[in-house]
């Protein structure tokens, strides 16, 4: 367990490791000119050279590396060029709404999508198990932003009885939740019934049916904690779903998180506020693996992290 | 005395046999692999509505007519002449939708391409010679799977500049890391088989092995999951220009043109249906095919 947990630490370092070079390179190396877009078209080239000179943008690209690792290490995610506040402070103070943003439609995921994968699994080849089905595959198949137009049009605009967009409720978070989770939920269903159907043909449910338990208790007692293994494994996955999701369902529900933040900065072309959030969405999924992993470990004894 | 006729009539008579007997076996296979046949159909229609958009859309689909827009400057609602409607700048939705295929399916498939082949030349290299080469590539997937993809795909185009081009470009070369898992996963089960071992002994050297001898017995999965990863990519050139970072107007594509209907909703509801069920029509006849071929090729891990 000890030594386990030691190699997967080691190993998500390096994945952070790579995470740093990745979006120092996209950041750093691609786009045009940093110092002359701080600086603005009309400024000398003077003046360009001394902001360069300023930033080190005129070192050697691993040394500007290394001091871009130094200044993360230290917390400091540099300046947004918009409106020159802390990169930082600026994520941080719409990380909470986003956060809540993201359970809420991980909620709408796992509330959705598990009873229909028991449903479907239970019903296996009967016509529950088609509707659902044909349900899931529509699900997988809709796009975020279309499903999310298509509610506000319906049932905020229409029907008024859900707010267009913003946050500050709980009935602000109903359809941004909804769309956000409704594909995720299409993937459970999946998992939750394949995993539940191998389960059902295991020896131990086939001795317990014989034994004359009933459908119910082969259902809940027996099988599901064996068949949500696979769902918890997903949740890992699930995270960096949701966190690129989050970036269009804040844009269409007009939604005040940092999603909306990226998307803002991207058309302002606010390099240093893009990177910073790519990097620390990556690192939240990062961290999440791991915790995933070792309640995988809490969930089934039998997996042995040697 | 022989009727010549018999042996004609025999013959017409197997060869009648023989086509019932295809007849058969195919709707045998389309009984056993319906999502094949649907999915089949509706990627389809899908081609021919791309190749043949000149011909199909009834007019220009980057025209602003006059008579597109009624009296007071707004959008008109589906009728004879605009079967879709128009947007606010006149122009008929159904030609747009028309030639946004083009477009969807120009991403959808070079995207995929390239992922494909960067995924399973590093799922083959690593699965094939492990050790410390395995190690890296790994955690170089590991890499690319933590970032948030879409977020990691909007970052890249931007700073490369919005264009089709580089749309397929960025979603291609960040999409490759899962194709890798499945390909290593595969070759990892190959190389243990006899005949790359027989192939390995004779003193064939790594890599005629890797592209004779493995390659061949991996491309199910591999077919499957580029089949799926077009419409994906399909969903993730829509949702990137739609955010106003993929596909640039005039141009049209189903995500500007719900980016627009985003706008005017209220008074054109039309445009969020048109592209919409496009849209939708595109990823779903891919996942359909998709899935159909992995219950055909891969009848273990189907659902």
């Amino acid at each position: 367990m000890f030594s386990y947990l030691i190699r997967r630490i080691v190993g998500a370092i390096v994945v952070l490791i790579g995470i740093s070079i990745i979006t120092f390179i996209i950041a750093y190396a691609v786009p045009g000119d940093p110092a002359r877009a701080i600086v603005g078209e009309k400024a000398s080239e003077e003046v360009v050279q001394q902001v360069r000179h300023e930033l080190g943008l005129d070192q050697p690209l691993y040394v500007q590396y290394f001091a871009y690792i130094n200044r993360l290490l230290h917390g400091d995610f540099g300046f947004s060029y918009y409106n020159n506040q802390p990169v930082l402070d600026l994520v941080l103070s719409r990380l909470k709404d986003t956060a809540l943003l993201a359970f809420s439609g991980w909620t709408v995921e796992i509330l959705i999508g598990i009873p229909l994968g028991i449903l479907s699994a239970v019903y296996n080849r009967k016509i529950a198990d088609y509707i659902i089905s044909v349900l899931s595959i529509i699900g997988i198949s809709l796009p975020v932003f279309w499903f999310g137009m298509w509610l506000i049009y319906n049932v905020a605009f229409k029907m008024g009885i859900l707010p267009i967009g913003g946050s500050g409720s709980i009935m602000h978070l109903i359809l941004p939740a909804l769309t956000l989770g409704i594909a995720g939920a299409a993937y459970y269903q999946r998992l939750v019934k394949s995993s539940m159907v191998d389960v059902y043909n295991q020896d131990y449910i086939r001795t317990a049916k014989a034994n004359g338990a009933s459908p119910l208790r082969i259902t809940f007692k027996h099988s599901l904690r064996n068949g949500i293994i696979p769902a918890v494994t997903y949740a890992g996955m699930d995270i960096a779903f949701l966190l690129g999701g989050v970036v269009v369902t804040e844009t269409v529900f007009n939604y005040p998180g940092v999603g909306q933040l990226a998307m803002q900065s991207i058309q302002r072309l606010d390099v240093p506020v893009i990177m910073a959030t790519v990097l620390l969405a990556a690192i939240i999924v990062v961290v999440v693996n791991i915790i995933v992993d070792l309640l995988y470990f809490l969930i089934d004894p039998r997996i042995s992290l040697t | 005395m022989t009727n010549p006729n018999v042996s004609t009539v025999k013959a017409s008579a197997v060869s009648i046999q023989q086509q019932v007997k295809k007849r058969n076996k195919f709707s045998r296979f389309a009984r056993s692999y319906p999502l094949i046949i649907i999915g089949g159909i509706m990627v389809f229609t899908l081609a021919i509505m791309a190749v043949f958009a000149p011909v199909i859309a009834n007019h220009n689909p980057i025209t602003q007519y006059p008579e597109g827009l009624s009296d007071i400057g707004t959008p008109i609602e589906p009728n004879d002449n605009f079967i879709l409607g128009t947007d606010s700048l006149g122009r008929d939705a159904l030609s747009r939708v028309v030639h946004g295929s083009i477009v969807s399916l120009e991403v959808g498939i070079f995207a995929s391409l390239i992922s494909l082949i960067i995924g399973v030349f590093m799922g083959i290299v690593s699965g094939y010679f492990g050790s410390w080469i395995d190690m890296i590539i790994m955690r170089i997937t590991d890499t690319m799977l933590a970032f948030p993809f879409l977020l990691f795909v909007i970052a890249l185009v931007a700073v490369l500049k919005p264009s089709i081009t580089n749309v397929y470009i960025a979603i291609g070369i960040l999409g490759w890391a899962t194709m890798a898992r499945v390909v290593r996963a595969e070759v990892l089960k190959v190389k243990q088989l006899e005949y790359v071992q027989a192939a390995k002994a004779l003193g064939s050297s790594s890599f005629p092995i890797l592209f004779i001898e493995v390659l061949p017995n991996i491309m199910g999965p591999v077919i499957v999951m580029g089949t799926l990863a077009i419409g994906q990519n399909i969903m993730l050139e829509a949702a990137l220009s739609f955010l106003g970072i993929g596909v640039q107007p005039p141009t049209a594509s189903w995500g500007n043109m719900l980016q627009e209907g985003m706008r005017i909703y209220q008074i054109a509801p039309w445009m969020i249906y048109g592209p919409g069920i496009a849209l939708i029509w595109a990823t779903l006849g891919f996942n359909l095919l998709g899935d159909g071929l992995r219950d055909w090729l891969d009848p273990k891990t189907g659902r």
